[in-house]
């Protein structure tokens, strides 16, 4: 349930900051539910950037609302220079640089095999990177309460999901947000995020090979 | 791989994520097969210009891959042209605008940042309706603009505010086209539709629509020629067309209604016109016969610098060569390029007058498009508040213009600059960017003074970067209408257009947005039980067939195919062709086209003509954003003849300035045989200054940079029904930069 | 009888747009990297002021029967840069040594070596669409061009399309003799032949 809960977790930071979701961040109880999260799956070495993620969330309410409002914006929607870090994996992994691609289809029709869609009030593509995070959080979820066997199994689609759809542009990804955010709290954001993702990778066991460009390009190009 | 669906919702026992927000999946639900991935193909419209063509989507897995055209479908015969091509690549780009917008940094101007921050749709309405009102209230309800094409909702909403000020880009686009044909001929209109492809002879007085891979136009020119149709092309330059033709003028830029005069002159004194034509069909003949004897090819040829024999040749080759045509779409010579471009697109009706091609077959058609009713004859508004006020831009003072609705760019600008006679406080812009209008850093002092800004569009273009609140507009792919066949039409056809994929992100349709301001502001009595679902519905009915039928229709196309019956009357009050212009003698201006000059002419310090065009992967500014496209064609060029090059020093992708008497501009040089020596061409769509264009951004210059914005009085000393922006009526010099 | 593929391309009324350059990028942008291309349009301006001609020639690889691309293949027993049965050439990425000899060879100059590191490291041309054709469609730059320029079909069925354009029409630059399968219809006698 740890790997549950820091998912959901990262997926909400990587929600649009509006009224509810700012309220939630800036209440801070998450980072008590992370930090205890991480000590069971680690041996620490998140201190620093969620103390540095409580401490940016300090201030005026409503400065540090429109702070976030603002970066959010800059650094995943449209901004002034450009976008920053889109926040959807066919950006990454098209040769177009486009949005939709193929790759997009293929996480759609993964949440659709493993029996989930997309709300249809919902107004962003399924590869956006909240998106991705929350479907790992549900993932993870299912296993409370299963047996050995089960589990396995369980964590075989994880594995699945997060080795062609998460692993192969979310570090990128975060590594834009650690050299181009301007706020502290995105830009560690980004690096808890990229840690996280590094400890999956060991737990769930991506071998090198899985991991290769090759072989994401092939599940693409078989598309 | 895949978890069953028993399994898992046995597994799942929803409630057990520790989610602080609350106990259910945010963004997911289950999943069931009516919502899987479809393979398919939707048919809908392109709209990358306005030309329509019907289109088949291909979809598969839920994402677009590609685009074809409607084989049905009277425009685009089953192809479309380079830019429709490039639709998926706009639909798909990672800068779209996605969500509306409030800007966070009250200082605006060029390269700042406006610290947009995400808002919702309701609150983004509550602001603009805040803000209007408050405008509406303190300055009256003039001092809104709107500044979009013309639109039965949006004019609704504008007219409900109760503010005349309703600007539109079209005195740079056709202006003069659209008020000969309407004075002369049509009565309300210019024919889009020009049946190329059954011409004998085809005449173009700088058109170069092949030049732009305009679908329709292109396809039906090379069958024209294929045919063994003659084509004769006067433009300064060597254009697309030119290469085409039996015969290139390179006609002195701003001359081209000195040569359409002698033919008139030769035509007529050579007895070569075709009378039953003229005599069932137009009137005026008579004073057109007196009014031409001092046009004679030598006069022109001094004019024109074109011998005096070609000019009588090419006058009894349009004569003798039946059905001939004058080709004509917007920006060619007699678009609204020079002063005395209006004239020449009245010697142009004369001249196909005078060979009886005036809805024939091979010449230009008029409009055979099903008639939708207005929105206001089917849903009667309430009374609309009676503006006591003059528009900012001085529309009133030319009012053959004032009827059709649409302009103007230049005055509006000097208008906002000098508060005069009032000041515009707020702008509603949609779908017009910063580079559309003349002197464009003008037009960003122009925004300055504008205090409340709301931009609705695609693309973060540069008027976006000066909006107060940004609105993202549906994709055309993604959009909903009917659309009718106008840019070719022999009979009456329309086309249905509908979203291809789920529209992306958080975009609105055009007509969601205005009835939701409306209401918003309180003025939703106006908008009450009024969609544009059912008002296309109700257009459809009114044509005898209804919104079900379209959707079920097999190529996305109703309309049978009519013969083609050509017209005996027209939309004048003697229901003729009247060649000499009563409608233009009423209101003061030139019932004939006597000859006056362009307006600027070339000096010791401006010695070099100026002409324009567009390049064919790009649609004037909207498209230098799409990847592939802008590696084909990375910016804009200087086209300079090889010995005038010689001169200046300049060699081929050498960068030069080139200086009208506002402003400079940097560009490459492109050093070609193909242009007089005498003249320069600069093409439109570059300078990109928004950064959140990332790839167009930087790229080229921004020819309309040194192209004046015009004054009213410029207009009335014109003496100019149509208001025209004079585009290419400068003269400029060019140096190695 | 075997296929053997054939393009004709009408050079009267080729407006020189680059919808075939957009088709084909947009087509293949998996292997095609920025700022390459499978297929360009040439502008072959000739003459002097007034007496000038364009002519927009749609270039890419030209099939040649007699190829020497593939001559210049090191790759064995099977050669990287090969023939199909119907006579297109393709590259095949698996064999590929990135020796840039074909590139080398190509005298219409239409290969290139793939630098960018996104996309594989491999020489790269126009192959036809093969992957296209062999799915029963025509090849993406054919699809949607407003001139109706290209003419695609088995030149060795006599009733084909393309074999009635190919009488008009002649090879670029014939004296190279590598038997190309592209063929062009001239402009009248404007200039059309540089590289």
């Amino acid at each position: 349930m740890a790997r549950s809960t820091i998912y959901n977790i990262l997926s909400l930071c990587f929600t649009y900051p509006e009224e509810k979701v700012c309220s939630w961040i800036l209440e801070g109880k998450w980072i008590e539910e992370i930090k205890e999260a991480l000590i069971l799956l680690t041996e620490g070495g998140f201190e620093k950037n969620l103390q540095t993620m409580r401490d940016s969330l300090k201030g005026e309410r409503e400065d540090i609302s429109l702070e976030l409002a603002r970066e959010y914006t800059r650094l995943f929607i449209n901004a002034f220079p450009h976008v920053v870090a889109p926040p959807y994996g066919s950006v990454y992994m098209e040769k177009d640089g486009l949005v939709f691609g193929k790759f997009t289809s293929a996480v759609l029709g993964f949440y659709h095999e493993t029996g989930f869609t997309l709300k249809e009030d919902l107004h962003d593509l399924p590869d956006h990177i909240a998106h991705e995070l929350e479907f790992m959080g549900i993932l993870t979820g299912q296993e409370a309460g299963t047996s050995r066997s089960e589990k396995v199994k369980l964590e075989e689609t994880q594995m699945d999901f997060f080795s062609r759809f998460i692993l192969p542009w979310v570090p990128s990804f975060c590594q834009k947000l650690l050299e181009q955010s301007r706020s502290s709290f995105y830009r560690n954001l980004g690096d808890l995020t990229r840690e996280f993702i590094q400890m999956e990778k060991n737990y769930l066991g991506v071998s090198e090979e899985t991991n290769s460009q090759n072989s994401i390009e092939a599940e693409i190009r078989g598309g | 791989m895949a978890v069953s669906r028993r399994e898992f919702m046995k597994l799942s026992g929803a409630g057990t994520i520790a989610l602080l927000l609350g106990d259910h999946f945010r963004a997911f639900e289950a999943f069931s097969q009516e919502k899987g991935l479809e393979t398919k193909i939707v048919h809908t419209v392109c709209q990358v210009c306005s030309g329509g063509c019907a289109i088949k989507a291909h979809v598969r897995d839920g994402r677009l891959v590609e685009l074809r055209g409607n084989p049905d479908d009277q425009i685009s015969r089953g192809l479309l042209c380079v830019k429709g091509i490039s639709g998926i690549q706009w639909l798909y780009d990672p800068d779209r605008l996605k969500f509306p917008m409030k800007r966070t940094n009250p200082e605006k101007g060029i390269g700042v940042d406006p610290q947009f921050v995400r808002v919702s749709w309701d609150e983004a309405y509550s602001t603009i309706a805040r803000k209007l009102n408050e405008y509406k209230e303190k300055y009256g309800p003039e001092s809104i603009a709107f500044i979009m094409r013309p639109n039965d909702f949006s004019k609704r909403l504008a007219k409900a505010i109760g503010t005349p000020n309703y600007i539109s880009h079209h005195n740079t686009c056709y202006t003069t086209h659209e008020v000969t044909w309407g004075a002369m001929v049509t009565g309300k209109g210019r024919p889009w539709t020009t049946d190329y492809a059954n011409a004998k002879y085809i005449l173009s007085f700088g058109w170069d629509m092949p030049g732009k891979a305009k679908n329709m136009q292109t396809q039906h020119f090379l069958t024209a020629i294929d045919k063994g149709a003659k084509v004769v092309v006067l433009d300064p330059r060597y254009t697309v067309t030119a290469s085409k033709a039996n015969l290139w003028v390179p006609i002195k830029p701003g001359t081209d209604l000195a040569f359409a005069l002698a033919m008139i002159n030769v035509i007529i004194t050579q007895n070569l016109y075709d009378k039953q034509f003229v005599s069932d069909h137009t009137t005026g003949f008579e004073q057109v016969k007196e009014f031409i004897k001092p046009y004679t090819p030598q006069w022109a040829s001094k004019i024109t610098e074109v011998p005096a024999v070609t000019i009588e040749k090419v006058a009894e080759e349009f004569a003798a060569n039946k059905p001939a045509v004058i080709a004509t779409h917007k920006r060619d010579a007699a678009g609204p390029n020079y002063a005395n471009s209006w004239r020449l697109s009245h010697a142009q009706i004369i001249l196909m007058a005078l060979v009886g091609s005036i809805d024939r077959l091979g010449g230009p058609i008029m409009e055979r498009m099903p008639k939708f009713p207005s929105l206001d004859s089917l849903y009667p508004p309430p009374p609309y508040p009676k503006p006591k006020i003059p528009r900012i831009d001085g529309m009133e003072k030319f009012p053959l213009l004032l009827k059709t609705g649409k302009g103007s760019f230049s005055t509006f600008m000097n208008g906002v600059l000098e508060g005069n006679p009032y000041p515009i406080k707020a702008a509603i812009i949609r779908k017009h960017n910063i580079l559309a209008f003349p002197d464009a850093p003008k037009m960003v002092e122009v925004l300055k003074k504008i205090e409340f800004i709301v931009a609705m569009d695609i693309h973060p273009s540069e008027m976006i970067q000066m909006a107060d609140i940004v609105l993202p507009d549906h994709h055309y792919l993604e959009g909903s209408a009917i659309v009718g066949r106008q840019y070719f039409g022999l009979y009456p056809q329309i086309a249905i257009q509908q979203p291809v994929v789920k529209p992306l992100y958080e975009t609105k349709g055009f007509r969601a947005i205005i009835p939701d301001i409306g209401k918003a502001m309180g003025l939703g009595e106006y908008f009450k039980d009024v969609s544009s679902g059912k008002y296309d519905d109700a257009c459809l009915k009114a044509n005898g067939y209804s919104m079900e039928e379209l959707k079920k229709s097999p190529n996305g196309l109703l309309g049978e195919p009519k013969p083609f019956v050509p017209k005996t009357e027209f939309g004048t009050p003697s229901k003729k062709i009247e060649l000499y212009a009563s409608e233009f003698k009423k209101h003061g201006y030139d019932p004939l086209p006597s000859w006056k000059e362009k307006s600027m002419k070339p000096s010791k310090e401006y010695p070099l003509y100026f002409v324009t065009t567009r390049p064919s992967v790009f649609i004037h500014s909207t498209l230098q954003n799409l990847e592939y496209n802008i590696q084909v064609y990375p910016e804009n060029n200087c086209f300079i003849n090889t010995e005038t090059a010689k001169k200046l020093g300049v060699k081929n992708g050498d960068y030069v300035m080139v200086q009208s008497p506002i402003n400079k501009i940097k560009v490459k040089a492109k050093v070609t045989e193909g242009i007089r020596p005498d003249t320069v061409c600069v093409d439109h769509g570059f300078g990109h200054w928004s950064k959140g264009m990332t790839k167009a951004y930087g790229k080229g210059s921004n020819e309309g940079d040194i192209i004046p914005a015009r004054k009213v009085q410029d207009m009335l000393d014109f003496n100019d029904p149509a208001m025209s922006d004079n585009m290419n009526d400068i003269c400029v010099k060019v140096y190695k930069a | 009888m075997a296929k053997r593929y054939a393009m004709v391309i009408d050079l009267k009324r080729c407006v020189g747009c680059n919808a075939c350059t957009i088709a084909c990028k947009q087509e293949w942008k998996e292997k095609v990297p920025s700022g390459e291309f499978r297929s360009r349009i040439k502008e072959i301006e000739s003459g002097k002021y007034p007496n000038v001609t364009m002519v927009y020639r749609r270039t890419a690889c030209m099939h040649c029967a007699d190829a020497p691309c593939v001559k210049a293949c090191p790759v064995e027993p099977i050669k990287a840069t090969r023939k199909t049965p119907e006579g297109a050439t393709i590259i095949d990425e698996k064999l590929c040594i990135q020796c840039g000899a074909c590139v080398e060879a190509c005298p219409y100059k239409v290969r290139y070596l793939n630098t960018d590191n996104k996309v594989n490291d491999k020489a790269d041309s126009c192959n036809f669409c093969y992957p296209r054709l062999q799915k029963g469609e025509m090849p993406a730059c054919t699809v949607n061009c407003v001139g109706k320029v290209f003419t695609f079909g088995d030149a060795n069925d006599p009733k084909s399309e393309v074999r009635k354009k190919m009488k008009l029409a002649k090879p670029l630059k014939p004296e190279l003799k590598t038997k190309p399968s592209v063929y062009y219809i001239p402009f009248g006698n404007r200039k059309w032949e540089s590289l």
